[in-house]
């Protein structure tokens, strides 16, 4: 693979940027939408601060910029959705905050640390001290059982292991997977599998879980006992969750949602006090809107 | 167009192929280089002796190269089959396409073709440069110098590797055929998603089997101990053939299985960094290939016992022999036996019952030997024209049978424990004590340049040098103080001597007693006569070569008797009729002709050794590493997942790396068990009885093992590294 990150041109950044900017007005950004310069909070750090990151991918005839300049907060026990087309660059964001990629400007603050300038061994470490992931498919290790799998998590992080066992068993309960966590994976259920994933990421305590389509794949009855389960987490269990879905439904049981176009922010909209359908219509009302100017585009 | 895309199919795998192509031409060099070492000769300046030993080595190695083909053709067929099953999505895909299976089967048979004509020429080359060096190997184990140093090259070596090669590339071209033919389209499309399953099986089924396979192989080992290994005939020999095949094979079948059912026990370090993710790949790696594992177990304890045995057979046969024929010749007489069996075991009741029935059966013989009283110089004297212009000096020994006193005797006083475990006692116990005098003794020493022993009326002294009978000698010393010989009592010289009473492929002198001339004097007054009796001789002439030529030539002139091939080939008991092979010459034993011999016998087994030992462990290391090789391969997802959960690279190094070491540990180390088994019953019923240390030859070959097998292991494990790094990085 032939890849060079190039600096982006001045004129690729500047049409990037008249794109995008709050066109979409009625549910403009909350006071963290938009960010960047500002000073960084002193002691009360959120959990996660993203900071102007930019992404630029290809050769030096064709650059894409799959990030262009992002910036957002995430408060500690949040449930967040980021939502956008595909080829929009949410996963690219999702790898970037979990350092599974390294972005090419800009920051990303875990805990008040800035994770951009962190060496490999010590982004292996903080990825297995500070993050859960929930991904789409292959989640699991096909090799273990659902218990081995679990623990996983905290072996790697050399946890006492007199402690594991207990703690394995009693997230398997609240997961309602105490019944697979002696079956492999090949023996399993797609939901089952995704809450035994779920499991494993919250395990460890981390601050941060990241989920990526964790409903991708299953059907929509698993999809939505999959939600209950982040829900429950993040509500019972004060999980912070940052999850990417490109379903609505899926989007619906965050509190707040990040839509991302082209590579910025274009909109955020936040759950408050509406109930779920609620929140479900006016996400579906963003993602209308966005899919009619990819129309009208086209 | 299909040959450029075999073509590139072999250069994108090249990392898959590698490993397959080294050891292709491994094989192929060293199947050419054995085979030509016959085509060495010309580079030394031999005599017949040692060209005929060439000639043997040759055909032995020929013969066993067959067995060698097959080997080398089943892990080619083996590793073949293995490449071809992975690619199964691509050949999906070719369909897909619209290629028609035929052409699908010729890309195959290209990328046969190609990969085997190539490993065919540079093993061809290899060869050649490894035969150039093997030739100063033999000039070494020859201890010769080579003549003029030429390049070597056998042609009928070179057809006959080109021959087998050819003939296991089409059985290969056809099995792949006959692979992808059978492929159904929709197997190949979905072949990525299916290879999830790994078999998994009852923990409590795989302890009871594990337990069970041990004492299977227990069993086997007790049986082999009980049979020596020396009868191979014994049923038992078979039974602990079966019983450790079987035994291996339940043994890897519940390996993996038992130790899941352990280690998950084991919190402390199951649950510790990947330890479950190690245990639990290498489990569902020897849960799949169990078979493969034992056939490499299998193998691999051949390969070593064939090594470490041959190595010590060389020290038996080859080890000690400037010293077991120390003299420039011996001739043996027979002086005179009824039958084999009383010669071995002399157990005469009377002093002159040999004597008598000599007399009666060859009465011309009888009184001959009488009138010469034995001294085979003498006779040699009237009977060979130039005997002194050839025998500088020489001594003879006569060894006489004590009737009545048996080893039983002396052994009647020993504690049991001190005599040594195996001795066939019944034979010990029956035989008569053999004697010889003093003076002959002391002439004996002079001639071999040592000082001559005093040896008092009143006592005798003895001698030994088979270290089998230690433990005798030792009881002997410490609870006979003296024996009883024709009424004399004679005190036991504390010290025991291990002079070689004649020429011989080993140490022979085995509990003979040296007595004062007078108790001979005794025997030959009654009526007695030797049992059996060597002249031991220096040759007048410093070439040992024309010695025996001269020597030989005289002999067979001297007795022509129906007996002239059995004295040429210095071997007894050749002739139908014993009027010659009995007093005054029975065999010649030459030291020049002794050591050539030992030298084409260390050859024969050194090359015999190396060639078996080298191609089964390149083999069965070469299926591991193969297997490992696609096990990183499939195991991709799982690094990358593993690392995208936060293990670090040394985190995953670390895991990898007990994955290939144990999975090429499991058959190296039950096939070492079975080795060391094997080898501590050939010690006990060979080895330890001719005195031959197996310490040495054992190192030898866990040293060519470790290098060999080592080597093919760090390879594995840094291709592997390789194959993980990337799917990491991806």
């Amino acid at each position: 693979m032939s890849e060079v990150y190039a600096t982006p041109s001045p004129s690729v950044t500047g049409s990037a940027a008249a794109f995008s900017r709050n066109n979409y007005g009625a549910h403009a950004g909350g006071p963290n939408a938009q960010r960047a310069g500002a000073v960084f909070p002193g002691s009360a750090f959120p959990i996660l601060s993203v900071r102007q990151i930019e992404k630029v991918f290809g050769t030096r005839d064709s650059i894409t910029h799959a990030l262009a300049g992002v910036s957002f907060d995430v408060e500690s026990g949040e449930f967040i959705g980021i939502m956008g087309p595909s080829g929009s660059g949410k996963t690219t964001l999702l790898n970037c905050v979990s350092t599974i990629d390294k972005p090419t400007g800009g920051h990303i603050l875990v805990g008040g640390r800035d994770i951009t300038g962190l060496t490999k061994r010590q982004l292996a470490k903080f990825r297995r001290d500070d993050l859960g992931f929930i991904f789409q498919e292959s989640n699991l290790l096909d090799t273990l059982t659902g218990y081995e799998n679990i623990a996983l998590a905290l072996t790697i992080k050399h946890e006492p292991t007199s402690g594991i066992p207990a703690r394995v068993e009693a997230i398997a309960k609240s997961l309602s997977v105490e019944g697979v966590l002696k079956k492999y994976p090949y023996q399993m259920s797609g939901g089952q599998r995704q809450r035994v994933a779920a499991a494993r990421a919250i395990v460890s305590d981390p601050k941060l879980v990241l989920a990526d389509e964790p409903t991708g794949a299953l059907d929509s009855r698993n999809a939505q006992i999959m939600l209950e389960t982040l829900e429950l987490m993040n509500q019972q269990m004060g999980a912070t969750i940052m999850m990417v879905t490109h379903d609505a439904f899926a989007a619906s049981f965050t509190n707040r949602v990040l839509f991302i176009k082209d590579g910025t922010l274009f909109n955020e909209i936040r759950k408050g006090d509406t109930t779920r359908e609620q929140f479900f219509s006016r996400i579906m009302e963003v993602v209308a809107f966005l899919s009619g100017e990819a129309n009208h585009a086209a | 167009m299909l040959l450029k895309l075999a073509a590139r199919n072999i250069r994108r795998s090249v990392r898959d192929y590698a490993i397959y192509f080294v050891t292709l031409v491994f094989g192929v060099a060293v199947f050419y280089a054995f085979n030509s070492i016959g085509g060495q000769q010309i580079l030394f300046d031999l005599e017949t002796a040692n060209a005929d030993m060439f000639d043997t080595t040759q055909d032995l190695l020929s013969g066993f190269s067959v067995v060698i083909a097959f080997v080398l053709g089943f892990l080619i067929v083996y590793a073949n089959r293995f490449l071809i099953k992975r690619r199964k999505h691509e050949f999906g895909i070719y369909l897909t396409l619209g290629m028609g299976p035929g052409e699908v089967s010729r890309i195959v048979l290209y990328e046969t073709v190609i990969v085997g004509l190539v490993s065919l020429a540079v093993g061809l080359v290899c060869g050649i440069l490894l035969a150039q060096a093997l030739s100063f190997v033999t000039a070494g184990l020859f201890n010769v110098q080579m003549t003029q140093y030429q390049f070597t090259f056998s042609g009928n070596a070179c057809a006959m590797t080109l021959v087998c090669f050819a003939a296991i590339y089409v059985v290969v071209a056809l099995f792949n055929l006959g692979a992808v033919r059978r492929y159904k389209l929709i197997d190949l499309i979905s072949a990525k998603s299916k290879n999830e399953k790994s078999p998994v099986r009852n923990p409590w089924v795989c302890l009871t089997a594990f337990i069970a396979s041990v004492g299977i192989l227990g069993v086997a080992y007790w049986l082999l101990n009980e049979n020596g290994l020396v009868m191979l005939d014994d049923p038992k020999f078979a039974w602990a053939t079966v019983l450790m095949l079987v035994g291996s094979l339940l043994f890897f079948w519940s390996l993996a299985g038992f130790a899941i059912a352990v280690l998950t026990r084991a919190r402390g370090v199951y649950l510790r960094g990947l330890a479950m993710f190690t245990v639990r790949q290498i489990a569902s790696k020897v849960n799949t290939a169990f078979v493969s594992l034992w056939a490499v177990c299998v193998l691999l304890f051949f390969s070593i016992t064939t090594f470490s045995t041959g190595m010590g057979l060389i020290e038996v046969f080859c080890g000690g022999i400037e010293k077991a024929a120390p003299y420039s010749a011996t001739i043996r007489a027979d002086v005179y036996y009824e039958d084999l069996d009383a010669l071995v075991h002399p157990d005469s009741s009377e002093v002159s019952q040999r004597a008598e029935a000599m007399a009666q059966e060859y009465p011309d013989l009888y009184a001959e030997g009488q009138s010469y009283n034995w001294d085979i110089a003498a006779k040699m004297r009237d009977a060979v024209p130039n005997w002194d212009e050839m025998i500088a000096t020489s001594a003879q020994i006569d060894e006489w049978e004590i009737p009545g006193k048996t080893y039983g005797s002396l052994l009647a006083s020993v504690d049991e424990a001190d005599l040594p475990e195996g001795l066939n006692e019944d034979y010990i116990n029956a035989n008569n004590i053999g004697v010889v005098s003093i003076s002959q003794y002391n002439a004996l020493l002079e001639l071999a340049g040592s000082a001559p022993v005093q040896l008092a009326d009143d006592e005798c002294l003895m001698l030994n040098n088979l270290n089998a009978l230690d433990g005798i000698v030792k009881g002997i010393l410490e609870n006979v103080p003296s024996i009883d010989m024709m009424g004399h009592d004679l005190r036991l010289q504390s010290e025991v001597r291990d002079t070689q009473l004649m020429n011989n492929a080993m140490s022979a002198t085995s509990l003979v007693f040296v007595v004062p001339d007078y108790v001979v004097e005794e025997l030959r007054a009654d009526g007695a006569i030797p049992l059996v009796s060597y002249l031991n001789m220096t040759y007048a002439t410093d070439d040992a070569a024309a010695g025996d030529e001269a020597l030989v030539a005289a002999l067979t002139a001297a007795f022509p008797a129906g007996s002239a091939d059995a004295l040429e080939n210095g071997y007894v008991y050749s002739s139908e009729t014993y009027t010659r092979t009995i007093w005054p010459l029975t065999s010649i034993y030459t030291h020049h002709e002794m050591v050539s011999q030992a030298s084409g016998l260390r050859m024969m087994i050194t090359y015999l050794a190396l060639y078996i030992g080298f191609i089964f462990l390149v083999t069965t290391a070469a299926v591991l590493a193969i297997q490992q090789l696609s096990e990183a391969a499939d195991s991709q997802p799982r690094y990358r997942l593993l690392a995208k959960l936060g293990c670090d690279e040394r985190m995953l190094n670390c895991s990898l790396f007990v994955q290939v070491l144990v999975y090429f540990l499991a058959p190296l180390l039950l096939a070492a068990c079975h080795s060391a088994c094997a080898i501590h019953v050939l010690s006990k019923s060979l080895f330890d009885a001719l005195g031959t240390p197996v310490q040495g030859p054992i190192l030898m070959a866990a040293g060519f093992t470790l290098l060999i097998y080592g080597g093919y292991f760090l390879i594995t494990y840094f291709a592997s590294r390789s194959i993980m790094r990337q799917a990491v990085k991806g």
